[in-house]
Formats: C-alpha cells, structure tokens, sequence
C-alpha cells in the first residue's frame, strides 16, 4: 500500500497543456512529486541522474517517442525495473504490441479520468492510500 | 472545473502553434518539399490538438481532428499520396480545425454546412481504402482494445534513496532559467515551456531554435549556464510583460532627469567638481543599461512574424476561391520578429490588403493568359528589418493600378476636382483616400465596409506609414513600414513659439538653416525652399498647429527636411533644434483626446510635457494645400511667417 505523497512520477508529453492537466490529476490523488518532461530524450537525460517510481509518457512525440524511451529505460539496469504507464490517445495494435513486449506496465487512454489514472495506477502498485 | 479552465489557454496557444506548423507542413507537401518528417509534423500537431481538445470534453473538435488525423495517417503510410486534390481537402479540413478551435475559445460558430463537407471529404479518403486499420474502431469508446490478454504488470514502490529525493525538490534547474525566473512565478498564466530543460550543448538547442532573434545577443544571461533555451519560447502574460513596458519607460525618464541634472551642474561650475568623471561614467553606464535592458524586453516580447503569415495562405486561398482565381502565396522572412502587438494588430489590415491583391489585382486566368502571364498569380508578401524598422511588402503581379479609373472616380467622388493634374503616384495614393472604393459592384471579398483609407489608418495608429507603387500591366506593390516596438523611439527635440516638440528621427533627412534667398513663392503663394537645386514645400510648424500671436519672431529659422515612405520630401521650419533624446511614447488619445498633428506626447527629464509632432499629417497639410491651388479653389493664406520679414 505505497504512500501516494512517496511517490515520484516523472510525465513526459510534448504538449505543456497535457502535462499540466495530469499533474493536475496526479495532485487529486495526492501525488504531488511530479516532474515534467517534453520529450524521450529529455526524459532520459533527466532519468539519468534522478530516480523515480513512476513515469508517465505519450506515445507520440517529436526527438524521442515513448516506445523508444520505455526501450531505452528497460536496457538501463538502474530504470529496468520502474514503473511505466503508456498515455496515448493512438492505439494502433502495432505500438501496443510492441509496447507489450518492451515491458510496459499499464496503458492509459487519452481522455481519462482522475478515477481511470487511479485504477490504472493501482493495477501496478497496488492500492494507493 | 477551475484548474481546467486555468489550464485552457496553454492548450489554445499551443493549438495556434499546431495549427501553424500544420499549415506549414501542408505547404511544403504542396511545393514538393515534404519528407516524411513533415507528415509526422502534420499528423502529431492534428494529434495534439485532438488529445488536449479530449481533455476538455471538446467533442466537436475532437470528432474532426480525429477522422482529420485518420486521414492523415493514410498518408503517413503511404496508404494515399499528396496530390493536389488530397491537400485540397486537407487545406480544407486545416481550416475547419482552426474555426473549431476558435470557436472553443468563444469565437464565431463554424459553418455547419463547410464543416459536414470537410468531414465527409476526410471519411471518403480512407472509406476508398479497403482496410483504414489504424484507429478506425478505436476511441470511440474510453476503452480502447488493450491486446487480449494484457494484465498490467505490477512492482513494487521502491524507497528512492536519499539524494535522489533531495535532488527532487530542486526539480527546475536554477541555472536554466536565469534572467526570466520572475515569469514562472504562477505557472497557470506564464509557462516558460522549456524551463526544466537540462542543456549539455547549447550550441545545439541554438541550431534547433525556430527564430533566431537579432537581439538575442542582447540578452546577457545573468549565469554563465546557456540560456538559449529560454529565448526559444516563453510564454507571458501580456500584462505583466506591459508593466515591465512601463517600468522601462520610467527609467529611460529617469535617466532623462540624471542627464539633466549633470548638465546643469556643468552650467554651475565650469571647472567641474571632483567626481564628475564618475558621474559621467556612472551616467554612460546607466544609459548603456537602460538600451540595454530595452533590447531585452523586446526580445522577450518579439515574435516571429510566421503566426500572422501562415493565416496569410487561408486568406488567399479562400479569396481565390470565391474569386475563381488561381493565385498562389509567396512568403519571405518569417522569422522576422516584430513587437507582439504589431503582430496583434497587423492580422486585420494583411488580411484586407491581401483580399484587395487577390481581388483587384490579380487578373482573371483567361485575362492573365491572353497578356502572356503564367495562369496563376503569384502574390508576395515578405518582411524584413531595415534601419531600426520592419518593412513588410506585399506585392502582385496582377494588371497593376487602372488609373485612368482612380482618377474618374475620385473625381466622381468628389475627392480631387476633375481638372487636377495628378502625377501618376499621386493617382496610385489616392487608393488610401476616405471613402475610395474602386470596386464597382461590393463583392464579398473586400467589400466588407472597409477601403484601403481604414488599412492605411490602422497602420499609421501602429506608428507605421503604408505607400503603393504600380506598374500598369506588371502589378502593384505595396510597402508597409512599422516601428519595432510602440514604446520608444529616438526623438529630435526641437522648440516651436516656446512649445517643446518632439519628431522622429527616423523620418528626418536632413536638417538646415536657410537664408531668405533660398525661399520662394510660387504662383499661389505656396512656399518652397531650394535645396541645392530641388524644390521642396516647406510647412511652418508653428502656422500648422494654428500658434498664431508668437512672442519672438525667428529671423533664422531651422528646416527639418523629412521624407515619407514614397520619397516625397518637405521642410518643416521650427524655430529651434534643442537636441536628440530617446523619448517614451505616452498616448495622448487614452489620456486626453486625439489632437491633429499630434500623434503622443512623452516627459521630458525636466518633467515637462512635450508633444510628439505628427510628421506625416503635417507634411500631408502642405500638400493639401497645394491640392488646393491646382484645382484652384479656395486660393489659400499659407505664408511662412519669417519670410520678408529679415
């Protein structure tokens, strides 16, 4: 039962508009530990000297898409093992197959509501009080 | 929801963005230009704008942007290919995604009808192909197809460490935002976009910078960390950014009054006190500061001129719809940056002097066929910075100015008596004449209640002049030239029956003494003084502004010799040439009234007011006049007062 106010969770979208509104979402569950990224590469540059439970990403994005970060997390020994939620609002078969096989946690569906992001974040850690 | 809507206008600057980055990525499939990042450009911004417009239970758009995307993804398979009639409907659909956002934003509705048209446009290009595959099925309900069989994967919450979480805390790099900390105060109205952005190679985020800003040299960052990052893009609430504005103005005012206060200082003590090379110093410092911190701001409120441009081509390509034109659109310096205002308030006159070009001066395509031109017109509008100015021109290479039938109107609207003798840019500027219209039958392209008399007034409210030129059969070209910024100018100070007046440097040429010799009247007693060999009216401003019981008669007055954007030059005799100075424009018209020849007014070091002498309309009075005596009527008083009278 992880302790919402302990969890550290990094969004990574292109659109600044997206990130605030999930930061948003993320404060009503209580999760206020939260930075922003604006795309793959950044995140991974930000990954590489901070730690974090959670990372949150688009799918689509320019410099770096999500598929690509969430492969490049999995091949660093350190992150292989962080939590990794998909939030897209593409969903061709391919890229979520794909997605599948890199190890991703859970998806999350553009639009979503505070209840879903909750639900899809407890299918991965349990319940969060 | 109140978040939400704090959270609203980022999403609708960032759909203005898409949309011109979409309009881009269009135009460069059009030219042939495209690669396949260009259609990832155009389906990621239709993309965007659709997951944000989801976000806010923005129906409408997102049903369009989505069946838009579909397509668009066709495309990006290679599923269909960019012909001509392809990005017709996609030029189309552009359009009713801009509308929808606009009206989200409280805009106009959008036809209902051109909207249903685009939508079924879309749905035909992916309906001809067998299998649409890609989000055909998806979204329409929240629950998307997760694969069968998907479990999410669940671990554990692990306790990061110490540093780590220490590290957290300081989650904006201090160092990468430097001098623009103070707009990040409330994230829900400033976002400095890139704030967080950790930058190893600046010299790379530099390359992949949309507009490089001339006056990015200015900005000095205030930490020797690269800032370049910063001056890509940040977003500011106007407000604050005026009431920085206006900061500035007090200080370019304060240090007017340190000026002041040394040269008077200077007057007292000939020898000059012990210390005063550092004050000189400490003043010099302080003026290099105050340009400096000018610059700087508006760098901060510059903007490229690519937002106003790209609306450009929907201008045209509609006009030329209704029309039945073909023309085509040539854009040159985007990047161009102008103060944000301008920007503002340019779209309005652009968009009516572009719909003018596409209706009155491009021919139709027989006419143009039958002159041995290319079928389609060819529009250009381009913008460049030139001395301390931007100069924006648009130009056609339609039939050009008809002025045999300028003329017959205006004398027919009784603007000029029907035996004036006009030179033929005369003829051309009479366009710019209230309630000129040469439009016969009102067509629904410029006919919407405006001529090019309110455009010319709309740029001169901004500071700007606005002049034609035409060839008859090669086209016409117009030439718009606007101050950088609204706030400050050089000034040339000078005295007038004891007033204190204030012009701009930028439109002097030259400034003389003249001798009695050197002025003559003419035939009907207009006044003109030679300079070395030409003829040019002189105006006296004191008469102008209607000063009539001077105290002091001059015997030597000085000429300021100005010039308007066609070359056309008068002399304007004043009494005096106090000095050059950097003046803050005040409006006269929000703090008083509109006065004739007075465009603002501003405050001196001394504290005085001085009025800012409109040099367009002054010079435009002695025309007038001349006006007048060629068609004879009403045989006028213009007199220079010193004449005769050394």
């Amino acid at each position: 039962m992880p302790d919402a106010a302990s969890i550290h969770v990094v969004i990574v979208d292109d659109q600044t508009s997206i990130r605030a509104i999930l930061r948003n979402s993320l404060a009503q569950l209580g999760i206020i530990n939260v930075s922003e990224r604006k795309n793959g590469k950044d995140a991974l540059e930000y990954l590489s000297q901070n730690s974090v439970n959670l990372i949150i990403s688009d799918f689509n994005m320019p410099e770096m898409n999500g598929l690509e970060l969430l492969k490049a997390v999995r091949a660093n020994p350190r992150m292989a093992k962080t939590a990794f939620i998909i939030l897209t609002g593409e969903a061709s078969k391919e890229l979520v197959q794909e997605a599948v096989k890199a190890g991703v946690n859970n998806f999350l569906a553009k639009p979503y509501t505070v209840g879903k992001l909750k639900a899809v974040m407890e299918a991965v850690f349990g319940t969060i009080v | 929801m109140d978040e939400l809507d704090a959270i609203k206008p980022i999403f609708f600057e960032e759909c203005s963005e898409q949309l011109v980055e979409l309009e881009r990525a269009l135009a460069l499939l059009e030219s042939g230009e495209a690669d396949q990042e260009t259609v990832n450009c155009a389906f990621r911004a239709v993309h965007s704008i659709k997951g944000g417009a989801g976000s806010f239970g923005m129906t409408e758009l997102v049903r369009f942007a989505h069946v838009f995307e579909t397509a668009l993804d066709l495309l990006r398979s290679h599923k269909i290919e960019p012909t001509p009639e392809v990005l017709q409907i996609f030029l189309r659909a552009t359009d009713i995604l801009s509308d929808l956002t606009a009206f989200e934003q409280g805009g106009e509705a959008v036809d209902v009808k051109r909207q249903q048209e685009s939508f079924e446009a879309l749905e035909r290009l992916f309906q001809e192909k067998p299998e649409p595959e890609v989000l055909k099925e998806t979204e329409e309900e929240e629950d998307w197809g997760l694969p069968e069989g998907f479990v999410p994967v669940p671990v554990a919450i692990e306790v990061l460490n110490e540093a780590d979480s220490d590290q957290n805390h300081v989650d904006t790099p201090v160092d990468s935002t430097d001098g623009f900390e103070i707009f990040d105060l409330e994230p829900n109205q400033c976002v400095a976009k890139d704030e967080e952005k950790k930058i190893e190679k600046p010299e790379e985020i530099e390359s992949n910078l949309p507009s490089p800003s001339e006056n990015k040299k200015n900005i000095q960052p205030s930490r020797p960390v690269a800032s370049a990052s910063n001056t890509q893009s940040i977003r500011v609430d106007v407000s604050r950014i005026d009431r920085l504005m206006d900061l500035v103005g007090e200080l370019v005012i304060g240090q007017a009054a340190l000026r002041e206060v040394f040269s008077s200082s200077e007057k007292k003590d000939p020898r000059g006190d012990v210390g005063r090379d550092d004050l000189s110093n400490a003043m010099s410092g302080t003026e290099q500061l105050t340009r400096d911190l000018q610059d700087a701001i508006m760098a901060v409120r510059a903007q490229p001129m690519r937002a106003v441009f790209q609306r450009m081509q929907r201008v045209v390509r509609e006009a030329a719809n209704l029309a039945g034109k073909k023309v085509h659109l040539e854009m040159d310096g985007e990047d161009t940056e102008v103060d944000r205002t301008l920007i503002e308030k340019l779209t309005d006159p652009l968009t009516h002097m572009l719909r003018n070009a596409v209706d009155h001066g491009v021919e139709k395509e027989q006419v143009r066929l039958e002159a041995g031109k290319p079928a389609t017109g060819t529009i250009r509008l381009s913008a460049a910075h030139k001395s301390g100015r931007v100069v924006i021109t648009l130009s056609d290479d339609g039939a050009g100015i008809n002025r045999v039938r300028v003329h017959d109107i205006a004398v027919e609207k009784g603007i000029i008596s029907a035996d004036a003798q006009l030179s033929d840019s005369e003829i051309d500027n009479l366009i710019f004449a209230p309630g000129f219209s040469t439009a016969t039958t009102v067509t629904d392209l410029s006919g919407r209640g405006v001529g090019m008399d309110v455009v010319k007034q709309a740029i001169q409210d901004l500071g700007g002049r606005i002049s034609i030129t035409s060839e008859t059969g090669k086209g016409s070209s117009f030439s718009l030239s606007l101050p950088l910024t609204l706030a400050v100018m050089d000034g040339m100070l000078v005295t007038v029956a004891e007033q204190l007046l204030i012009l701009p440097v930028s439109c002097i040429v030259e400034t003389m003494q003249i001798s009695k010799e050197n002025i003559f009247v003419s035939g009907n007693n207009s006044t003109v003084i030679c300079v070395r060999g030409q003829f040019i009216p002189i105006v006296d401003v004191t008469k102008s502004l209607g000063i009539e019981n001077r105290k002091e008669k001059t015997n030597q007055p000085v000429v300021l010799i100005v010039e308007d954007d066609a070359g056309k030059m008068t002399a304007l005799a004043v009494d005096r040439i106090e000095g050059q100075m950097q003046v803050v424009i005040k409006s006269i018209e929000k703090n008083y009234r509109s006065v004739r020849y007075v465009s603002a007014a501003t405050i001196l070091g001394s504290g005085r007011v001085a009025l800012i002498l409109d040099v367009p309309e002054v010079a435009v009075s002695a025309e007038g006049r001349m006006l007048d005596m060629w068609t004879s009527k009403n045989a006028n008083e213009f007199s220079l007062e010193c004449v005769g009278k050394v």
